[in-house]
């Protein structure tokens, strides 16, 4: 059962009520009990979450919030005068959109999303976080400028200075460690995908198969593939019964 | 008022409906940032950045997302930006500031729990900073998988799995052989006097 424990290691921090899908409860509940193994890991894991609590960040003194209420006060205000804080858009999205497509943050954007994907190892999971990026508001579309807004601000006129293209667009920053590749374990053409079906759907199985030994991964991929193929498995591997 | 609300009038240009926001979300940006670059004054004004993306590209945000999570994106950019030019420009990481903060001259009793709090806050910076990211987010800050895959990128189980091998890194680095039982032990006293956030 080790290739199980191995499989299972990776949803015990949520055991037995946490963040699981019902199936994942279902599995856990029906190993962790009886796993001396799984047991044991659960409870350095509980000691890990216990340390972390105990050793929250601790809270500045007021005069600390005073002050960078106060800061950050100044900073918003100017933002405001400099016009970086567009105004309410009145126009719609389809009017917007030539303005948008025009800025050339959006020729940074696409540039590096481009080189993501085509890049060696692109990293995949990266290019949600370009998509959701604050996307580049031009500051002053043809929206007309609302003076009551701008007087809340700080009761100067607005400029029209457009914020830098490259400050707006700037891609997220790679995260340091090395980028894992995600391999999407194929389910049934056309097969209906219950909700709590979609994550396993989009397993990390490189990262999955990590603690297992050689023999644990061949048992583990030869069971889901035959699986798959006599049908016994339609619906996601995840409701088949292993043993 | 509520988030939604808020947003929508500072969308409007409404600074003071902002600054509700920001004073409703202060303590959750600059924890994160605290715990992503573990340099108070940095944290101070990566927090303070953060906000004011957010102030500038407020009208950006869909309200079909949470705002919330929105900043935690924003936040945890801004910290990966400062972590790269750091790593660039080769400042040494100087932890002992945030060790330290906080620590009043205590009892001996309080010295275990010290050292423990030591040991756990070197241990999360020799973590990869996604992991520390991760563990943040959902330790702290209580994001489930989901939300956490909306401010990294990536799928909720790939959240998942960042998130327990930042465990099981964590313990790695706390359980060093020689006290090992004196960590263990420490932070189930510290656990059980310490009242969560
Ligand atoms: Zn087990």
């Amino acid at each position: 059962m080790k290739w199980q424990c191995a499989l299972l290691k990776r949803w015990l921090p949520e055991y037995p009520d946490g963040d699981l899908p019902a199936w994942g409860k279902r599995w856990l509940g029906s190993h962790v009990p009886g796993c001396a193994a799984c047991r044991q890991e659960l409870a350095e894991l509980r000691q890990v979450i216990a340390a972390l609590e105990a050793a929250p960040v601790p809270d500045p003194a007021p005069e600390f919030w005073g002050e960078f209420s106060r800061d950050l006060h100044l900073k918003l205000v100017q933002a405001a005068q400099e016009g970086q804080a567009a105004p309410e858009a009145t126009s719609s999205r389809w009017f917007r959109l030539p303005y948008l497509l025009g800025a050339p943050a959006v020729a940074v954007l696409l540039l590096y999303v481009a080189v993501q994907l085509t890049g060696p190892g692109a990293p995949i999971q990266n290019q949600a976080v370009v998509m959701h990026l604050p996307s580049p508001t031009p500051a002053q579309d043809q929206a007309p400028v609302k003076r009551e807004s701008a007087a809340k601000m700080a009761a100067v006129p607005q400029k029209s200075a457009a914020p830098p293209a490259a400050e707006v667009a700037a891609p997220p920053a790679l995260p340091m460690e090395p980028m894992e590749q995600f391999v999407t374990v194929a389910l049934e053409d056309g097969a209906p995908l219950p909700v709590e079906e979609a994550d396993i759907s989009a397993w990390d199985l490189d990262a999955e198969l990590a603690g297992m030994t050689d023999q644990e991964k061949h048992v583990f991929l030869n069971n889901m593939h035959q699986r798959k193929k006599d049908g016994s498995c339609v619906e996601g591997f995840s409701f088949c019964s292993w043993g | 008022m509520t988030d939604a609300q808020l947003v929508s009038r500072a969308q409007a240009g409404d600074l003071p409906a902002f600054e509700e926001l920001v004073q409703k979300y202060q303590r959750e940006i600059y924890g994160l940032a605290c715990r992503m670059v573990s340099d108070m004054e940095e944290a101070k004004d990566l927090a303070q950045q953060a906000f004011l993306q957010a102030f500038v590209h407020i009208r950006s945000f869909r309200q079909d997302a949470q705002f919330r999570t929105w900043l935690f994106r924003i936040a945890i950019n801004q910290c990966y930006n400062f972590l790269k030019s750091r790593k660039k420009f080769g400042d040494p990481l100087d932890c002992d500031e945030l060790n330290l903060a906080g620590d009043e001259p205590s009892p001996e009793a309080d010295l275990l729990a010290q050292e423990q709090r030591r040991r756990l806050y070197e241990a999360l910076e020799r973590l990869p900073a996604k992991q520390r990211a991760v563990i943040t987010l959902k330790v702290e800050q209580g994001l489930s998988y989901e939300e956490i895959s909306q401010v990294l990128g990536g799928t909720a189980g790939a959240a998942r799995v960042n998130y327990c091998q930042a465990l099981k890194t964590l313990k790695k680095h706390i359980q060093t052989e020689d006290d090992h039982e004196v960590a263990m032990r420490s932070s189930k006293t510290v656990a059980s006097r310490v009242p969560r956030r």
